[in-house]
C-alpha cells in the first residue's frame, strides 16, 4: 500500500503525517465550517461528555477553532503535501524523521518545505526506495525530487493558498462550501464513531476490517478509517514495522536497518520473508510467515487498531460492596473452589500496581540486557520473547499514569490519553514525558494470576464469578483455550451460566467471527485479531499444544489484555517456569488441591511390564497387565489405554482383541477420521477399552474410567502429560476412586515426579480439610450417597447454575 | 532497588545468557533438518526421495499428470471441451499436476494467503512439465523451442491487493530453469471478478475481450534469445552449440510462445489470451507465423 505524506504547519507547532485519504485530512485541518459543526454536534454543552472520545474531540476542535477565531482564516494551518504516494514504511519513517529533526516546533513555510523534502528523501533512501513503472526510485537527493503541493486554509470560496505561486496546484479538488462541509464533517464523524465502536479492542488487517464493517470497497473504507484516526478513535500502523528506536543513550547510531517485527504476532526477522511487492512497488517488502494462517501481515500493509476496552479505567470503587461470600454464593462452588475463586477475585480487583520511580536503574539494566539478548537471539534461534512489542501501549499507559500522578486523572481524561499513542492530536507536550516514563513503566509486571487446579477440580465453575465480576464493572471478558474442541465444549456451558449476556464464540471458520459481545470464547489463535480488547483474559490449559511453547500465541494473549486488566491462567500442570515463579512468590496464585467431589486424586500404581514394542512381538501377554485389565473390566469400568506412538495403536488393538475376546475394544489417534464417533461410543459404553495416544490426555470426561499408561517411561510422556492422563480416572462423583497404572519396564523421573505431585496435592487437600470423610489418606469407599458432596440446591436467583454443575462432570 | 534485587536480576540475566548460548551451540552441532515449505513440518531429508525440498509425504502427494489423454489440452482423461471447441487459438496446453485436494490447498495457500515461499516449489513442478512438453515436441520437430514465456496477467486492482502475480512468478521460475525469456506481453482490459465463482458459460462470456496484447512489449518477443537473458546455459550454448538445452535458432521457424497460468479449467482464459496475442501479432507483424502453446500448473 502507498500513502501520501504531508507536513502540517500550525501555530506554535508542526508535524509530519501520512494519510490514506488526503481529502479527509484536508477537511479536518483546513475546514472553515468547524464552528457550525461544533454547534450541530452539541459539543458545547455537557451532554454526551462521557461518550467515547468526546472530550478529546471537543478539545481538539476548540483548539483549532481558537486558531481560526483569533487570527482569522488566513493564518490557520497549512498542509505541504508530497506529490507522490510513498510505500507505507517510508511514509512512517519520514514522519518519524520529521519528529526527530524538528522536534515538532513551529516552522516557516520555506524551512518546512526543505525539511519535508529532506525527510522524505532520507526515508526513501533508508527504506530502499521503490519502483515506478519499471524504473527504480531510490530517493537519493539528486534523483528523487517531486513538487510539494501547498494547501492553505480556505474560505468559503475554496481558495487555495497562493502565497508563492510556484507549487500551488490549480487543479487540486476544491473543498465544498462551509455549509456542505459542515454537514459532511458531521456525517463522517458519526460514521467514524460507529466504526470505532466496532473496532474497539481489535487489531485488524484491511480485508478483516472490510468484513467487520461490512464495506465492500477499500475506496469507501479509506476515508472512514482516516477520519477515525484523525479523531483519535483508531490507530493506523504498519503490520510489519521496525522495532522502535531505543531512547536515550542506547539509541542506535548509523544507517544499519532496524530489524522488522510482525506487529500482530511479534515474530522477528527469522519468520519474515521479503519479496517484490506490487502494492508498494518495493523490491523487498517483508511479510510474516508465522501468522500467515490468520491473514498476511505485510510491511506495506495496514494494521488497524481500535481503542482499548472501555472499562479498563473504571475506578475500583465501582466494584460492588457485597461480601466475597455473598458474591460467590450463586455459583455453587465447593469450599476449595470458593477459596481459590475468592483469591483470584481479590487479586483482580486490587488496584493496579503503581509504577515505582526508584526502579529506574533496574530499568536501565534491563534495557541493556534486552539489547544484548536481542543480539544473541538474532545470532542463534528465533527470539523467545519479543523485545519491544509493548511499546505503543506502554506509551499510552505511561502517559495515562502521568496524568494520574498529576492528580487530574478523571475518567474521560484517562480514556482520552489511552487513545493517544502514535498519532497524537494534542498531547504533543506530553510525548517526551511519556517516553521518559517508559523505562519505569516497563518495569511494572503484567498482572497475572495462576489458578492451579488439579484435574477434575471444576475449573470452569471457578471462572464464572471472575467473569461475572468483570462484566459488572462494565468490562469485557475473554476465555481462551488452545484447543478448538474445548472451545466447542465450553460454549454451551458459558451460555447457560450467563443467559443474559452476549457470548461470542470464535474459532477458525466461526460464524460469529465479526460479532462482538461481553464474553468472548476463543481459540488462542483468534487473539491475533485483538488488541487491548479485554479487561479480563482467562487462558485455559496454558500447558497444552499449541499455546505452550508458541511465543506468537503468548504475545497475542498478552496484547489482547487492556492496559489495567488482569490475566488468569488455568492449568492442572503449569509449566516449570510458572511453577517456579509461584514457588518464589513472584506469581500470585491459588491452588485447588482437590476435585469438586471432595475425594482425593487416584494415586498411580506402578505396573512392571515390557515395552509395547516387545509386548507386540512376544508370544505371551504380560500376566500382570492382563490381571489388572481384567480386574478393571470386572468392576465395570471404561478403560483408557494410552500408548506413545500412533503406529502402536492398531497392533495393540488387535492383540488385546485376541486376549479379551468378549470385550469391545477399539483404538484412535490424531490421524483417525472417526475419532469423535469413537469417543462418543466409548462415553456411551459401546466401546469398553480405548487404545489412544496423548490426544485424549485432556478435556475428556468419562464417568467411570480406569487409566492404563503403557510405556510410561517413554520420552514423549513428561510428568505433566502423565498427570493429565492419570486425571482421566475417578472424575465422577459416583466413582471417585478410579484406578491408574503406569505400565513400564522401569520407573523414571517423570513417573516419580508425577506420583509425587499427585500425593502432594492430596496431602494439601487433607491438611486444608477439603477431603470428605477420610482421615487416613486412603481413598474413601466409592459407595457414597450420590448427593453427599454435591452442593445443595441452587439458590433461587440462579436457577440455571445447577444443571451446569451437573453437566460439567 | 535493593542490592539483593539487583543481584537476583543479574543472576537471572546470566542464567538466560548461558541458556541462549548453549542452545545456539547445540543447534550448530545437531544435524541440519529442513522444514517442508508446504506443510511446514521439519524432516531429515538424507537419502529420501524429495522434490524441490518437500518432505517425503508431500512429495508423495504430488498428483503428477504422467499419461496424457487429450493431445490438445493435456488432460489425463477424455476431453469434451476440446472436442466441442471449433477453433482454438492455441496449439496445445499441458499441465503439471491434477487439481486435487492437496494441489487446491497448496494453490490457495500460495495465492490467497500469499505464502510466496511456495512459488519456487510450484514453479519447479511446472518446469518439469515444460521439459516434458519440449521433449514431446522435439520428438517430432527436432528444432522445436519456445521464444518466450508469456504470463497471464492480473488486473491492476487485484495485483495491488495481492501484491504479486502468481503466473508471473511461476513463469520466471520456469524461465530460469529452462532458459526461456519471460515477456509480459499481455494486459487485462478490465477487472473481471473471481473466475472461481462463476459457471462455465459465464466464464466463456466473461473472458471475451478481457485480454489485450501490450503492444509496446511485442518487439521483445523477436529479440534473439541470448540478448534477452544471459543465463549460463545460453552462454554455454553460444560457445558450444551442441551442449546447450536450446538448439540454435533456425530460420523459417514460427514464433513459438508459451502462455503460463496457474489453473486450466475450461481453457477460456488461455484461449482468450492466445487469441489476443496472435491477433495483435498478425496485425503488427504480417507474415510471421505464430504458434501459441500453454502451460499451467494444474488441470482441473
Amino acid at each position: 500500500m502507498k500513502v501520501l505524506v504531508y507536513a502540517l504547519l500550525e501555530e506554535r507547532a508542526s508535524s509530519c503525517r501520512w494519510t490514506l485519504d488526503p481529502e479527509a485530512d484536508r477537511w479536518f485541518w483546513l475546514a472553515p465550517g468547524v464552528e457550525r459543526f461544533r454547534q450541530e454536534q452539541g459539543l458545547d454543552g455537557g451532554a454526551g461528555k462521557d461518550r467515547l472520545g468526546e472530550e478529546r474531540l471537543i478539545r481538539g476542535l476548540a483548539d483549532r477553532i481558537g486558531n481560526f477565531e483569533e487570527r482569522g482564516v488566513k493564518i490557520g494551518c497549512k498542509m505541504l503535501v508530497w506529490d507522490e504516494p510513498l510505500p507505507l514504511g517510508a511514509a512512517i519513517e519520514a514522519a518519524a524523521r520529521w519528529r526527530r529533526m524538528t522536534s515538532g516546533r513551529e516552522l516557516e513555510q520555506k524551512t518546512a518545505e526543505g525539511a519535508l523534502r529532506r525527510c522524505v528523501q532520507e526515508a526513501m533512501e533508508a527504506e530502499g526506495g521503490f519502483e515506478r513503472q519499471g524504473a527504480k526510485i531510490n530517493g537519493s537527493r539528486a534523483e528523487y525530487a517531486r513538487p510539494i503541493l501547498k494547501w492553505g486554509p480556505t474560505g468559503d470560496g475554496g481558495l487555495i493558498d497562493a502565497a508563492d505561486g510556484d507549487g500551488g496546484q490549480p487543479d487540486a479538488p476544491r473543498p465544498p462550501s462551509a455549509a456542505g462541509k459542515s454537514a459532511a464533517f458531521a456525517a463522517l464523524t458519526r460514521q467514524a464513531r460507529q466504526d470505532a465502536e466496532q473496532l474497539r479492542g481489535r487489531a485488524l488487517h484491511v480485508p478483516e476490517a472490510l468484513a467487520l464493517l461490512g464495506v465492500a470497497e477499500w475506496r469507501e473504507l479509506a476515508p472512514r478509517l482516516q477520519f477515525a484516526a484523525l479523531l483519535g478513535l483508531a490507530r493506523l500502523e504498519a503490520a510489519v514495522a521496525p522495532a522502535p528506536p531505543l531512547s536515550g543513550r542506547w539509541r542506535q547510531r548509523g544507517a544499519a536497518p532496524r530489524p522488522r517485527r510482525c506487529q500482530r504476532c511479534g515474530s522477528g526477522e527469522a519468520q519474515l520473508r521479503r519479496t517484490p511487492c506490487a502494492s508498494c512497488g518495493r523490491r523487498a517488502c517483508a511479510y510474516c510467515e508465522a501468522c500467515l494462517a490468520m491473514g498476511r501481515s505485510r510491511e506495506c500493509g495496514l494494521l488497524i487498531l481500535g481503542t482499548p476496552s472501555r472499562a479498563c479505567a473504571a475506578p475500583p470503587s465501582a466494584a460492588p460492596q457485597l461480601s466475597m461470600a455473598a458474591r460467590l454464593a450463586p455459583w455453587n462452588l465447593s469450599p476449595a473452589q470458593q477459596a481459590a475463586a475468592a483469591a483470584a477475585l481479590r487479586y483482580i480487583e486490587s488496584a493496579p500496581p503503581q509504577e515505582k520511580r526508584r526502579a529506574k536503574p533496574a530499568a536501565r539494566l534491563r534495557e541493556a540486557w534486552r539489547r544484548l539478548a536481542g543480539r544473541f537471539a538474532a545470532l542463534s534461534a528465533p527470539p523467545l520473547a519479543p523485545a519491544y512489542p509493548r511499546l505503543p501501549r506502554l506509551l499510552a499507559s505511561a502517559s495515562n499514569r502521568l496524568r494520574l500522578l498529576r492528580g487530574d486523572g478523571n475518567r474521560a481524561d484517562r480514556e482520552a490519553s489511552a487513545l493517544s499513542a502514535p498519532q497524537p492530536l494534542l498531547e504533543r507536550d506530553e510525548q517526551p514525558a511519556a517516553t521518559a516514563l517508559l523505562a519505569a513503566t516497563d518495569n511494572v509486571p503484567r498482572r497475572q494470576f495462576l489458578l492451579w487446579a488439579v484435574t477434575g477440580a471444576g475449573k470452569t465453575e471457578m471462572i464464572f464469578p471472575l467473569v461475572a465480576a468483570a462484566l459488572e464493572r462494565g468490562g469485557r471478558a475473554l476465555i481462551a483455550t488452545p484447543r478448538r474442541d474445548v472451545v466447542l465444549e465450553l460454549d454451551p456451558r458459558i451460555r447457560r451460566a450467563f443467559p443474559a449476556e452476549r457470548v461470542v464464540t470464535l474459532f477458525g471458520g466461526s460464524p460469529q467471527r465479526w460479532e462482538s459481545g461481553c464474553i468472548t470464547l476463543a481459540t488462542t489463535h483468534q487473539l491475533f485479531r485483538f488488541r487491548e480488547g479485554f479487561d479480563l483474559v482467562i487462558i485455559d490449559e496454558i500447558d497444552a499444544f499449541p499455546y505452550h511453547g508458541d511465543p506468537q500465541l503468548h504475545y497475542a494473549a498478552s496484547r489482547s489484555l487492556a492496559p489495567d486488566g488482569a490475566t488468569v491462567l488455568l492449568s492442572a500442570t503449569p509449566p516449570a517456569k510458572l511453577r517456579g515463579q509461584a514457588r518464589r512468590g513472584s506469581l500470585p496464585h491459588a491452588r485447588v488441591p482437590v476435585r469438586f467431589h471432595g475425594h482425593p486424586l487416584p494415586v498411580p500404581a506402578m505396573l512392571r511390564m515390557p515395552a509395547v514394542d516387545r509386548l507386540l512381538r512376544a508370544l505371551r501377554f504380560p500376566p500382570a497387565l492382563r490381571r489388572a485389565l481384567q480386574a478393571s473390566l470386572d468392576r465395570g469400568a471404561q478403560l483408557f489405554v494410552f500408548v506413545q506412538r500412533i503406529r502402536h495403536v492398531a497392533p495393540l488393538v488387535a492383540r488385546l482383541r485376541r486376549e479379551f475376546k468378549a470385550v469391545a475394544i477399539d483404538g484412535t489417534s490424531s490421524k483417525d477420521e472417526e475419532r469423535a464417533d469413537k469417543v462418543r461410543l466409548f462415553r456411551d459404553g459401546a466401546i469398553r477399552l480405548l487404545v489412544t495416544t496423548t490426544i485424549l490426555e485432556r478435556g475428556v470426561t468419562i464417568p467411570r474410567s480406569d487409566v492404563f499408561i503403557l510405556d510410561a517411561d517413554g520420552r514423549l510422556f513428561d510428568d505433566a502429560s502423565l498427570i493429565q492422563m492419570a486425571g482421566r480416572a475417578g472424575r465422577s462423583l459416583h466413582d471417585p476412586a478410579g484406578r491408574v497404572y503406569f505400565g513400564a519396564p522401569a520407573v523414571n523421573n517423570a513417573q516419580r515426579s508425577a506420583v509425587k505431585e499427585i500425593r502432594a496435592m492430596n496431602r494439601i487437600a487433607m491438611k486444608k480439610g477439603y477431603l470428605k470423610a477420610n482421615e487416613s489418606g486412603k481413598p474413601p469407599a466409592p459407595a457414597k450417597p450420590p448427593n453427599a458432596v454435591q452442593p445443595t440446591a441452587a439458590t433461587p436467583d440462579s436457577p440455571s447454575v445447577a444443571p451446569i454443575a451437573e453437566a460439567n462432570r | 532497588m535493593s542490592a539483593a534485587d539487583l543481584a537476583a536480576r543479574a543472576l537471572r540475566a546470566i542464567r538466560s545468557a548461558v541458556t541462549i548460548g548453549c542452545s545456539g551451540a547445540l543447534a550448530m552441532l545437531s544435524p541440519a533438518s529442513a522444514a517442508c515449505p508446504v506443510c511446514g513440518r521439519a524432516f531429515r531429508g538424507q537419502g529420501k526421495v524429495s522434490f524441490a525440498g518437500l518432505c517425503p509425504a508431500c512429495t508423495e502427494a504430488i498428483p503428477w499428470i504422467r499419461r496424457i489423454e487429450c493431445p490438445v489440452c493435456g488432460r489425463p482423461e477424455r476431453c469434451g471441451d476440446c472436442a466441442r471447441r471449433t477453433a482454438a487459438s492455441f496449439v496445445a496446453s499441458r499441465s503439471a499436476v491434477r487439481y486435487d485436494a492437496s494441489v487446491r490447498s497448496w494453490l490457495a495457500t500460495y495465492k490467497y494467503r500469499g505464502h510466496e515461499a511456495l512459488g519456487p516449489v510450484l514453479g519447479e513442478m511446472m518446469a518439469e512439465a515444460c521439459r516434458h512438453l519440449l521433449a514431446e515436441r522435439r520428438a517430432r520437430y527436432p528444432h522445436f523451442r519456445f521464444d518466450a514465456l508469456v504470463p497471464v496477467p492480473l488486473s491492476e486492482e487485484r495485483l495491488a491487493e495481492r501484491g504479486f502475480n502468481q503466473a508471473e512468478q511461476l513463469a520466471s521460475c520456469v524461465g530460469a530453469r529452462c532458459s526461456i525469456p519471460v515477456v509480459e506481453a499481455l494486459r487485462r482490459t478490465r477487472n473481471s471478478g473471481k473466475q472461481s465463482y462463476i459457471s462455465r458459460r459465464e466464464r466463456m462470456r466473461n473472458t471475451q475481450g478481457l485480454f489485450a496484447a501490450d503492444e509496446s512489449r511485442l518487439p521483445a518477443l523477436f529479440l534473439p534469445n541470448d540478448t534477452r537473458s544471459r543465463s549460463i546455459e545460453s552462454l554455454v550454448a553460444t560457445f558450444w552449440p551442441t551442449f546447450g538445452s536450446s538448439p540454435t535458432p533456425h530460420a523459417g521457424q514460427p514464433l513459438r510462445l508459451l502462455l503460463i497460468d496457474d489453473i486450466y479449467t475450461t481453457g477460456s482464459t488461455i484461449d482468450a489470451c492466445a487469441g489476443a496475442l496472435s491477433e495483435s501479432l498478425r496485425r503488427l507483424y504480417p507474415g510471421t507465423s505464430v504458434e501459441i502453446y500453454a502451460l499451467t500448473l494444474a488441470r482441473s
